[in-house]
């Protein structure tokens, strides 16, 4: 096509939809504009093939995308289509093609190359034609070293898993390394993903599926790089299948004329993505495309569902022996265990006494989960098992004792968010019990030996759980409706001899906090913890009186107490009143960030200071006080400080009323902290009397 | 009368393992501060000839708390040269009531393989009961059987936080075997009785209280009861040694070697092209070595005869990658092609690691290969997993040890290089100054030597942009500031040194409390812990590194303000180290010199008080603060 013809003609379309305002068309001509577009890329597009690489690919030092980039993706390419060779159902087959420029040998481990594969019981992934080169510029000539194939490895994971794996030959700065490799897969309900993004720069990303109307796809966008318009055209294909329906008597054999879908997404200069503080999981953030089988469309036939509807994935779910098809059936062999826990008129402490009978007893071999690996008797007897395996096996036992109890599905932060609109089995990774007792409801997590009835770990406040029941609505997590309060305060007064300051220490922590100081003191001893307090401290310091309260209830939050004695000689004392509660330095380091703040947590940090000034000295110097407000009313810092002849008085408190922060507040977030930072570090003078 | 003694042994044993596990039957001094008490432990080594070996292991833990959890995982390793088999255990209550045993289908099977190696065929295998109930015990038992005796077993008793009932080490050898041991930490000698043909060595200890780890203790493997065997005359798939001398285990490893040293054509056109017109040695020594460098990278793949064989030159010439026997004997081959003379050298590697026990040829303790270039006056000394390390330093990784150095006779015990404090040099200059908001601005320059220089050195060359923010960001010790510039160069040699400067920016540095400004010139060399000082020393004090450190430090104030209070000149002098810290004031300049010398060496425990007082007055010292008004 003639290249100026295709502008002008693209001009007056762009003319035509800017004043015609006719929506109908306008969607009818970028049918049409995209047609002239797809033929000019053909037209243009210089067709990439394997082991094409000339002088001229060398040439460039540094790529504009990223200047400090060690490594550049120059092509990242993958097909899908559908095959079948008359021996079975339908298998996929992925070819994949990757470029990649080695600017610095920091990166030379993106050389090893891991293949994973599935193997499952009859069939499995079958890797093939795998071809890889290096390639150098030697005197001018451009060099190829193969990969030599006894130099690939096969290594056995595990029963599911075996990765193929080998490292480009002869590599050298600068180099070009070039691979490309072909999986055929049986598991023809799950196309695989794709990643327009990673952990280094692609200049151009491209993935082509080709798919049989038969497999109706729905397709999940995700990124901070939005993906363009994909690019569609028709096709045929036919297909020799082999059906072995469920059972070994019913094989057909058949042959099926598809109408098939080519979809083409291409993506051009993407920069890297790496991870920063307080992110839940970059999962959420890196441009990529997944594919969800959502039904089977015969020709002149009712499709045929495979995704199902939130109700339908329930009922699916409470029927399969994995999950709650033993839940409410009469599980004689619970009812030893239930006797003994049942307390008389009191249905809720039966469920706590439930409750931490599950915790107490049963091992957490795999910290998420929501499945039984085999079925509930098993798990129950083994007394250890997944997430799954522990609540599942609470759950039924709260059924047996008459609660209102049901299963709720989530997905970790670490796991990522699941979709609301899409019933998605595998996006949930985790299952807690929701139990409902005297109308009230608390949520139960027995998985983790040190979280108490009615108290999740940070990990499980991502959004949304899916209530698995009849009717299976959401139960909103999220962690802004989490606060984590925590209240210290100081008191301190002149000893009798006038010698010594001598003062009490009492901090409130929050529940997470308290978590951890349990989870730390598994391993610690109590008067190592205390010594690594005193050992904060940057003059000599007597500790006593220590003590945590509440540390083996893990329904309370725990108390850090002591008593503490100092002495003050020089004739000038420079004190810092915060007592080791100061934040030393800010959490925030990146100059920006493209991607949001996401704290596990509201929090609301306050620190209270009432001392006697010393004997014998008098205040020379006191901070100043200050207010500081966060986006109006998101954020709040003050730092109040008030001193009369024999009295010091301080209000420090820190307070989020949010936990997640959109990438344009990053900038307002990080200096926030930079000024608490830069005020908690001061201190009051205090002067001898002469 | 021995063979009466070994019987009444073999029943002892057998009642041991048949124990009562009840827990309330340990002894408290075994309990106390500890977090599991081994109940019984035996490996036995049955050597039936130089071709074949059995290892039978057994042992009972009893864990006291969630701590020691750890200890109750079973695992074990093997490869196509050792089988693992014959895998049992039990999971006994407090009571010592047995409530499970180990079912086949529980054990997992791993492969060894990870981000650090490309392939091995080492994988192993592991079980856990998953117990809650605190305390509770651990029964395992397994089988080994080792293709040839070249790796035996070596017996290291005593863990962590970890009491001991009775722990044995048994080996049976043929009668004419001859096996040679090395006890660490153990006075008696072993029982050695003879019975059927055969020999019984019999080592055991016998309620040990628990040990906890100290801060600068000597060496693990120095201070705690091991012994360590070797066999004489050995075989591994089908070669025959002899690790009678450290000369004989070398003949053994030339053998193994032998043969593998032939370089491509394209290789030897290279080496004569890069050095045929040198004169110098040295020069030459440089110049193949960066051509190495340049040319290979490290990939570790341990396949074939128990990871000890090399690739040959060839396989290193056209894949461009190899392990340390790979890359090492890759260079001996260029060096012989240039004429030189160049020698294989095995090696334990890693920070402070123990060398070569001169009395005791043994392969089970060493790790690493290196290789040297003997000359008439000096050696120099090459790693050549490195792409960037200089000609000539082992430096922390490699230095300062005996290693095993192969020539045409054999082996021999050879020093590595060894590194002086003055070698060790850490001389910063700092030209601050602060104005009236207490910002800083600072122009830090560094010059590293040596060991000093080693962390600086791979940031310059392995770590990323981030990764260099990192570093910066946890040794200067600020609240809130940015790098403005960041250089660094580096200088090769057998002392290799490294330049850093810095440009940065403080705002708030100097805490201001209305008119005052609190300066703690001591601006980024500051001790970082604090020395325990309340519990008795168990262990001799050792330090491993000498070095020094000089700071010299200018920090302008605002002319409007001035000083009210400089800390006190310090100097303290110790057979450990020296060290001195004195602030001066002229006009509105602070200057602040500080120097820092440790010196190495072992003390006595009965030290420790004075090492920790020294400590501690430098951890004060290092951060005194000077005010300004």
């Amino acid at each position: 096509m003639n290249f100026t013809l295709l502008l002008s003609s693209l001009l007056l379309m762009y003319i035509y939809i800017r004043f015609s305002n006719n929506y109908f068309m306008i969607a009818k001509l970028t049918f049409i504009c995209s047609l002239f577009l797809l033929s000019f890329c053909v037209n243009a597009q210089k067709k990439i093939k394997f082991g094409d690489i000339t002088t001229k690919d060398f040439e460039q030092k540094v790529y504009a995308i990223d200047s400090a980039a060690q490594a550049v993706f120059l092509y990242d390419a993958g097909t899908a289509k559908y095959e079948s060779d008359g021996s079975a159902w339908f298998n996929i087959v992925y070819t994949y093609h990757e470029r990649i420029r080695i600017l610095h040998k920091n990166a030379f481990d993106i050389a090893t190359i891991k293949i994973p594969l599935y193997k499952g019981e009859r069939t499995e992934d079958k890797l093939d034609k795998i071809e890889a080169a290096t390639y150098n510029v030697e005197n001018g000539q451009v060099v190829k070293t193969k990969l030599d194939r006894q130099s690939i490895f096969k290594d056995k994971v595990s029963k599911n898993r075996t990765i193929e794996k080998f490292t480009f030959p002869n590599l050298k700065e600068g180099c070009i390394i070039e691979y490309t490799y072909t999986i055929i897969s049986p598991r023809s309900y799950d196309l695989r993903t794709w990643y327009f993004q990673g952990k280094f720069p692609i200049l151009e990303s491209k993935y082509e599926v080709t798919i049989p109307t038969l497999f109706n796809h729905i397709f999940l966008k995700n990124g901070y790089y939005a993906l363009p318009e994909s690019k569609v055209t028709m096709g045929n294909q036919s297909f020799n299948i082999f059906q072995n329906r469920n059972s070994a008597e019913r094989t057909e054999s058949f042959v099926y004329n598809a109408t098939t879908i080519h979809t083409e997404w291409e993506l051009k200069n993407v920069p890297a993505i790496l991870e920063e503080k307080y992110t839940t999981t970059l999962e959420n953030y890196i441009s990529k495309i997944e594919f969800q089988l959502k039904s089977l469309n015969w020709e002149n036939q009712a499709p045929e569902p495979y995704m199902q509807t939130w109700g339908e994935l329930a009922k699916t779910l409470l029927k399969s022996n994995w999950f709650g098809a033993d839940l409410d059936n009469k599980n004689k062999w619970l009812e030893d265990d239930i006797d003994k826990l049942l307390v008389k008129n009191d249905s809720l402490e039966t469920a706590k006494k439930i409750f931490a009978f599950v915790k107490n007893n049963f091992a957490c071999t795999n910290n998420q989960g929501y499945q039984l690996e085999e079925n509930l008797k098993k798990s129950y007897q083994d007394k250890k098992g997944s997430v799954g395996d522990i609540n599942l096996v609470l759950l039924a036992m709260l059924k047996k004792a008459k609660f209102n109890a049901d299963p709720v599905l989530l997905s970790t932060r670490e796991n990522g968010m699941a979709y609301e609109i899409y019933p998605l089995i595998d996006r949930f990774n985790y299952v807690i019990a929701r139990v409902v007792i005297n109308s009230k409801v608390y949520l139960l997590d027995a998985s983790n030996k040190r979280m108490g009835f009615n108290f999740l770990p940070e990990e499980c406040y991502n959004g949304n759980g899916r209530i698995i029941s009849e009717n299976p609505y959401i139960v909103p997590l999220s962690a802004d409706s989490l606060k984590e309060k925590k209240s210290t305060s100081v008191f301190m007064v002149n000893s009798e001899d006038g010698k010594n300051i001598n003062g009490s220490y009492t901090s409130n922590l929050g529940y997470f906090e308290s978590f951890e100081i349990r989870d730390n003191l598994s391993r610690v001893s109590k008067d190592d913890f205390f010594k690594k307090i005193k050992s904060g401290y940057n003059y000599e310091i007597k500790i006593g009186n220590t003590s945590l309260d509440s540390l083996h209830d893990d329904e309370q939050k725990i108390a850090v107490k002591y008593d503490f004695s100092f002495a003050l000689e020089e004739d000038v004392v420079y004190f810092n009143p915060l007592f080791g509660e100061a934040y030393k330095t800010n959490p925030f380091t990146a100059a920006q960030r493209s991607y949001p703040v996401e704290m596990p947590f509201q929090t609301d940090e306050l620190i209270i200071v009432n001392m006697d000034i010393p004997k014998g000295y008098k205040v020379d110097e006191l901070p100043k006080s200050v207010r500081i407000s966060f986006n109006e009313n998101e954020g709040m810092f003050e730092y109040i400080i008030q001193a009369d002849a024999e009295v010091i008085q301080l209000r420090c408190r820190i307070v989020f009323n949010k936990a997640n922060f959109a990438p344009e507040d990053y900038e307002t977030l990080r200096s926030f902290y930079a000024q608490i930072v830069k005020k908690q570090a001061e201190q009051i003078v205090f002067k001898k009397i002469k | 009368m021995k063979r009466i003694f070994f019987l009444l042994m073999i029943l002892f044993c057998k009642n041991c393992f048949c124990q009562n596990y009840n827990v309330a039957l340990i002894n408290d001094s075994l309990k106390e501060n500890a977090i599991a008490v081994t109940r019984f432990e035996e490996i036995k080594v049955i050597i039936k000839s130089p071709t074949k070996a059995i290892i039978k292991n057994k042992y009972a833990i009893t864990i006291l708390n969630e701590a020691g959890d750890k200890y109750a995982v079973y695992h074990n390793y093997y490869s196509k040269s050792e089988s693992l088999s014959s895998i049992s255990g039990q999971l006994y209550d407090a009571t010592g009531k047995e409530i499970k045993s180990v079912k086949k289908k529980d054990i997992g099977d791993i492969s060894l393989n990870n981000d650090g190696s490309l392939m091995t065929d080492t994988r192993y295998k592991y079980h856990n009961f998953y117990c809650t109930q605190y305390p509770y015990t651990v029964a395992y038992e397994d089988e080994q059987e080792v293709d040839g005796t070249f790796f035996l077993p070596s017996w290291h008793p005593i863990n962590l936080e970890c009491g001991i009932e009775v722990s044995s080490f048994i080996v049976e050898t043929p009668a004419d075997f001859l096996l040679k041991y090395k006890q660490i930490a153990y006075s008696k000698k072993p029982e050695i009785t003879t019975v059927d043909k055969k020999n019984i060595y019999y080592w055991q200890i016998k309620n040990v209280a628990p040990v906890v780890s100290e801060p600068y203790q000597p060496r693990w493997d120095e201070i705690n009861p091991a012994v360590y065997i070797a066999a004489a005359n050995f075989e591994i798939e089908n070669i025959k040694g002899e690790m009678t001398t450290w000369q004989s285990l070398g003949v053994f490893f030339n053998t193994l070697n032998s043969g593998r040293q032939e370089l491509p054509d394209n290789v030897k056109q290279d080496i004569h092209a890069l050095v045929d017109k040198i004169t110098d040695p040295k020069e030459k020594i440089k110049i193949l070595y960066e051509y190495l460098q340049k040319n290979t990278r490290y990939i570790s793949v341990q396949l074939g005869i128990g990871g000890i064989q090399t690739f040959d030159a060839k396989y290193v010439a056209t894949k461009k990658y190899g392990d340390c026997k790979a890359l090492s004997n890759y260079m001996v081959s260029i060096f012989k092609e240039a004429n030189l003379p160049a020698r294989y050298v095995i090696v334990k590697s890693g920070k402070n690691a123990r060398g070569m026990w001169e009395d005791f040829p043994c392969p089970s303790y060493f790790d690493h290969v290196i290789m040297c270039v003997p000359m008439q006056k000096d050696t120099t000394w090459l790693e050549c997993t490195s792409q960037t390390t200089s000609a000539g330093y082992m430096g922390s990784f490699t230095g300062n040890r005996k290693a095993l150095l192969m020539d045409e006779n054999g082996g021999h015990i050879v020093s590595t290089p060894y590194y002086k404090a003055s070698d060790n040099v850490q001389s910063r200059k700092v030209t601050a100054s602060i104005n009236e908001e207490g910002n800083l601005d600072a122009e830090v320059f560094t010059h590293y030597t040596g060991i000093q220089q080693e962390h600086v050195n791979s940031l310059l060359h392995n770590a990323t942009e981030d990764e260099k923010k990192k570093y910066l960001n946890d040794a200067i010790d600020l609240p809130t500031y940015s790098v403005e510039k960041i250089e660094y160069k580096e200088t090769k040699g057998i002392i290799p040194m490294m330049d850093e400067y810095l440009s940065i920016k403080a705002p708030s540095y100097a805490s201001s409390s209305g008119k005052r400004l609190f300066i703690a010139p001591n601006l980024f060399n500051r001790a970082r812990n604090k020395f325990p000082n309340d519990k008795a020393r168990k262990y001799d004090i050792q330090f491993f590194d000498t070095f020094i450190d000089l700071d010299t430090i200018n920090i302008k104030i605002p002319s409007n303000y001035s000083i009210e209070s400089i800390p006190k000149p310090i100097t303290l002098k110790s057979a450990f180290g020296n060290y001195s810290i004195s602030c001066t004031v002229k006009e509105n300049m602070v200057y602040l010199i500080r120097r820092n010398e440790r010196i190495e060496g072992r003390f006595p425990k009965s030290e420790y008080e004075t090492v920790a007082n020294y400590f501690n007055e430098i951890y004060k010292a290092d951060r005194s603060k000077n005010c300004i008004h």
